[in-house]
């Protein structure tokens, strides 16, 4: 075990002794990543939430036709400007928006009939939602404009609406919500399993064939199925750091954002204003209606990609082992990074897909859908058997393999 | 004490082909003795001392090295053997105490018997300066001793030096031959390949002559000599292998 700790151990310090890169990878991941993520994210969410609540000027061109409306803009945080020319104004990017009222507005409006009323934006400005805002509240204005009408005419509001839609979930509260989460998370997590061990797999090996360094180690009395063995411990010790570090960065970028928000947005407006929209009923996401998570379903979630992860740990040691040296290793692993990407796209095809039990055996595919599965807190022993045996075996023989192929005297020895 | 029989190294080249490295080669060396393993490139040298150590395995023969086969016991004769690389391999970003704690455990050593070792050969070869600094920026001589100190760390019965003075100054091949020499009073048995043929001449007890990875002639320097009727080891080596048509430049 020592020797193998020895081995294992070199590999890390080899990395965080090369300083320039040890340091650009901290800074990357902790610092640029997350920075990048933060800055623009959590403007584009303070700015949202600014231009949704904060008081905002159109310019208005036929001001005159309209009073009335003109005094629910007001009441809603919408001032207005008399212009002559909105068209100009807004392309020039004086204003985001702007109005135009015709002069037979309130002769329409009147007699009962419907008035245009023009909402002028910029279709160049693509983040900004002004538009929406001011169109909301055109249309609020017209719907109360209506309910008035149909008062006055007697006719019940029900007359329009003569069918009501409603959306009923087939699934259960745990299936939708394991399905939301297991679009992305599964084939991140096998994704990132399968290519962060990499440039530890190809330095070890191939990479000290090229150095030269390999052969004195070699020489001694140290087995190679120690070598081999502490070796993948490495890449998989590697593949975890990266995981566990990805997993931190992307916390501080959500915590990032959140920081920024709750002191630059104007939460309270915010609030007020959904507040006041409350009258539609919300189909929000389960993930955010008392959802929760087995915790058996949890342990097993996280135990579903080791063994796809050691697999592909074990493939790349083998493919370093036959590799000349760290390039030649880099070109044969170049069809493990696409079949990362491969599965990134996997998950957008198994929605219309219904899984056997003989699917729990593909390498990849299984692991997802044990995953996907676990995600909705479904735990079926025997979908998590065939997963978890055949991964246990697949994950065997490459390992065997690997140790033979470091066995083969032609194969270690050719530089 | 080091016995060759008969060993024998084929490798297999494209369309089936085979090619022969080492073809039948036979010496023994013992106890106390330096025997040196001259001949061209591409005479099978690295090969022969591979299969000493039970890197490569041999198509027929065998060798035996303190009383271990290399067949039937290769981590046995690992143990027994001290082997120096024509490459030191050395790691760029660990320092020489670093190697040697390293390749020390490896050969099963620890505690104070292991640190004790460690700072003696780092006085023996005069490493005190740099012990503590990474070997990436190190000269050709100090890494030489670096892998010197590696090859010694389990104080081996025997020693297998694959050009050990090759492109080193003076003073660092001189250290290099006094610790041959030293290696030799101890009653090590020491295995030398080397192209200098006057440390050769100096250094070896015994010299074994490749060629085409068969043995051409072995013997004391002054009986190849003899042999080849001329009285230098340069001249006697080019009689032996029948290149004495080698134009010299001008």
């Amino acid at each position: 075990m020592r020797v193998m700790w020895v081995v294992f151990s070199k590999e890390f310090l080899d990395i965080i002794r090369d300083r320039r890169r040890f340091i650009m990878t901290i800074l990357l991941t902790f610092v640029f990543l997350p920075l990048l993520i933060i800055v623009p994210y959590s403007y584009l969410i303070t700015r949202t939430a600014r231009q949704n609540v904060d008081v905002i000027t159109i310019p208005v061109q036929g001001m005159d036709h309209a009073p009335a409306l003109i005094d629910y803009l007001v009441k809603h945080d919408i001032q207005v400007v008399a212009v002559n020319d909105v068209q100009t104004l807004v392309a020039r990017k004086d204003y985001p928006v702007g109005l135009i009222i015709p002069s037979n507005y309130e002769e329409k409006i009147s007699s009962g009939h419907s008035a245009e009323v023009v909402i002028v934006t910029d279709m160049r400005r693509t983040m900004a939602t002004v538009f929406t805002r001011v169109e909301r509240v055109l249309e609020k204005y017209s719907t109360e404009l209506m309910h008035t009408r149909l008062q006055e005419s007697g006719i019940e509001q029900d007359f329009f609406t003569p069918i009501t839609v409603r959306k009923q979930n087939a699934a259960t509260l745990a299936e939708t919500a394991g399905s939301q989460l297991g679009l992305f998370i599964p084939a991140f997590i096998i994704s990132f399993g399968l290519t962060a061990g990499m440039s530890i797999a190809v330095s070890s090996i191939a990479g000290e064939k090229k150095k030269l360094t390999l052969e004195p180690v070699l020489f001694t009395t140290i087995s190679r199925v120690q070598l081999v063995l502490a070796k993948l411990l490495a890449v998989m010790a590697s593949v975890f750091i990266t995981l566990l570090s990805i997993g931190t960065s992307f916390s501080i970028m959500g915590l990032g954002i959140v920081w920024v928000v709750l002191r630059y947005a104007p939460l309270d407006k915010v609030a007020a204003s959904v507040a006041g929209n409350a009258a539609q009923p919300s189909d929000s996401s389960p993930l955010a209606d008392g959802f929760h998570f087995d915790p058996l379903a949890i342990l097993l979630f996280f135990l579903a990609p080791c063994l796809i992860i050691l697999l592909g740990a074990a493939f790349q040691i083998l493919a370093s082992t036959w590799a000349r040296n760290d390039e030649e290793a880099t070109t044969y692993l170049m069809p493990l990074s696409l079949l990362s990407g491969i599965t990134a796209m996997l998950v957008f095809f198994l929605d219309d897909f219904t899984p056997q039990l003989g699917h729990y055996a593909i390498p990849i595919l299984g692991t997802v859908l044990s995953m996907r599965d676990l995600l909705s807190n479904h735990i079926d022993p025997a979908t998590l058997t065939v997963m978890f045996g055949t991964s246990a075996l697949y994950a065997s023989l490459m390992i065997a393999l690997a140790v033979w192929m470091f066995h083969r005297e032609e194969v270690v020895f050719r530089t | 004490m080091i016995e060759v029989e008969n060993l024998t190294k084929h490798f297999r080249q494209k369309r089936f082909k085979k090619f022969t490295a080492v073809d039948g080669v036979s010496f023994c060396v013992n106890d106390g003795e330096v025997l040196g393993l001259l001949g061209p490139n591409g005479a099978g040298k690295t090969t022969i001392m591979r299969m000493i150590a039970a890197m490569l395995k041999p198509v027929h023969g065998t060798a035996r090295v303190s009383g271990y086969d290399v067949r039937t016991h290769p981590n046995q004769v690992r143990g027994v053997l001290g082997i120096l690389p024509e490459y030191w391999g050395l790691y760029d970003r660990f320092t020489p105490r670093e190697h040697l704690r390293m390749f020390g455990i490896f050969y099963g050593m620890k505690g104070v018997a292991l640190e004790g070792r460690i700072e003696e050969l780092i006085t023996r070869l005069e490493m005190q300066d740099y012990a503590d600094r990474e070997c990436k920026r190190f000269s050709k001589g100090m890494s030489q001793k670096v892998a010197l100190a590696r090859t010694l760390i389990h104080d081996p019965q025997n020693l297998l030096l694959d050009e050990p003075t090759s492109g080193l100054d003076v003073m660092s091949a001189r250290q290099v031959r006094q610790l041959m020499a030293d290696s030799c009073k101890q009653g090590k048995c020491v295995i030398v390949s080397t192209h200098i043929l006057s440390e050769a001449e100096r250094l070896c007890d015994r010299l074994v002559l490749l060629d085409g990875g068969k043995v051409i002639a072995q013997g004391t320097p002054a009986s190849l000599c003899e042999r080849a009727g001329r009285d230098n080891l340069e001249d006697a080596f080019l009689k032996l292998l029948g290149r004495e048509d080698v134009e010299v430049l001008s």
